[in-house]
């Protein structure tokens, strides 16, 4: 993909090739499962049968190079930070980040005197979604699935950016 | 010749087997299923257990939200925050008097007079924990969790993803420019405006 990213002109075919990849880029966002802490846990419940992840494409991967979506559940330690920022960078293109739960977005409870806590991910990493909650519940975690796929299916990955 | 046909009665009476319980499945999809379509149909949201009778207490986790009319600006939910996550400033300002121009009113829902304006209030969802202390010192009961038992004030509220992170701080006061709070405030370098 990366050769014939945003470089053509905006016409009836491009378009409509645009919109395909969307569709098929935001149908089987497969995730990377990052469960640093508590927020795996809802991770899990939410890829389990009751709130199943699959009805909406998603499969979990333990491969950063089998995955499109990386779900950032938990507190990032300072020692994982490095770890987070050389797992994301192996993942291929198009890759998307989801920050899951208070801890993720900006250091939760540990954001003022937290002095081992990455106070957030996208410090480290560009974020797309932040799902709030302490942990967030299955339907939030979900909820924010689904805004990311309305992302996905709104980019333009072959026309030529403008502006 | 026997063996001939025995080999297509027993591929046609297993095929029929198997899609036999295929097609029973279909037909009772709904059958012990346990999958919940989300978006379409959701659980209810359940309530904490927090170990005794929980009628009179706000016990749910879910969004922040505050009332802003009867708010006395008395700092105690900022106090008791474990993660100080509630930022609010006041201003002092004549008791009990309503203040159209900055949206202040004078007395509360609980018949308590203001004398604090409100300039700031700040809830940073990212660094809430849910842990509900703020709802429990509020004299007014004007901070509290939406849903549950507090479903009739408003409606609940936890999936609320932001592509944005500065989008989840919630700003509950009410819009003001700096002159209007200027003129609303009694004390004017250390002396009383009026009265």
């Amino acid at each position: 993909m990366g050769l014939l990213e945003h470089k053509f002109q905006d016409n009836v075919v491009v378009a409509s090739m645009d919109k395909l990849l969307g569709w098929a880029r935001s149908t089987s966002p497969w995730f990377f499962q990052f469960g640093l802490a508590c927020c795996a846990i809802e991770m899990m419940a939410t890829a389990a049968s009751r709130h199943d992840l699959m009805r909406i494409g998603m499969i979990p991967r333990s491969s950063p190079r089998q995955a499109d979506v990386m779900i950032v559940a938990g507190t990032v330690t300072m020692k994982m930070a490095l770890r987070v920022k050389k797992l994301y960078e192996q993942m291929a293109n198009p890759k998307y980040v989801i920050s899951m739960g208070s801890c993720a977005t900006s250091g939760g409870p540990y954001w003022q005197y937290g002095y081992h806590v990455l106070k957030g991910v996208d410090l480290v990493v560009p974020v797309d979604v932040y799902v709030p909650g302490c942990p967030p519940r299955p339907e939030a975690l979900i909820e924010g699935l689904l805004k990311l796929q309305e992302k996905i299916q709104a980019e333009r990955p072959l026309t030529k950016k403008t502006a | 010749m026997r063996a001939y046909l025995r080999t297509i009665w027993e591929s046609v009476s297993t095929l029929v087997t198997g899609m036999t319980i295929t097609w029973r499945h279909m037909v009772n999809i709904r059958k012990g299923n346990v999958t919940l379509q989300y978006p379409e149909e959701r659980w209810p949201r359940p309530e904490r257990d927090i170990g005794f009778d929980q009628d009179d207490y706000n016990v749910i986790r879910s969004r922040l939200h505050v009332d802003m009319d009867d708010c006395i600006g008395c700092l105690k939910c900022e106090r008791v925050c474990p993660v100080d996550c509630i930022k609010i400033e006041t201003e002092k300002v004549d008791k009990g008097e309503d203040i159209p121009d900055v949206g202040h009113t004078g007395i509360t829902s609980n018949g308590t007079k203001k004398a604090l304006l409100l300039t700031r209030f700040d809830i940073d969802m990212t660094e809430c924990c849910y842990c509900n202390l703020c709802t429990y010192p509020c004299p007014e009961e004007c901070i509290y969790m939406t849903g549950g038992p507090n479903s009739e004030k408003h409606p609940i509220d936890y999936e609320f993803s932001q592509f944005d992170r500065n989008d989840m701080v919630y700003r509950f006061a009410k819009e003001a420019s700096e002159e209007q709070v200027e003129k609303a405030t009694c004390v004017k370098n250390g002396e009383k405006k009026n009265g």
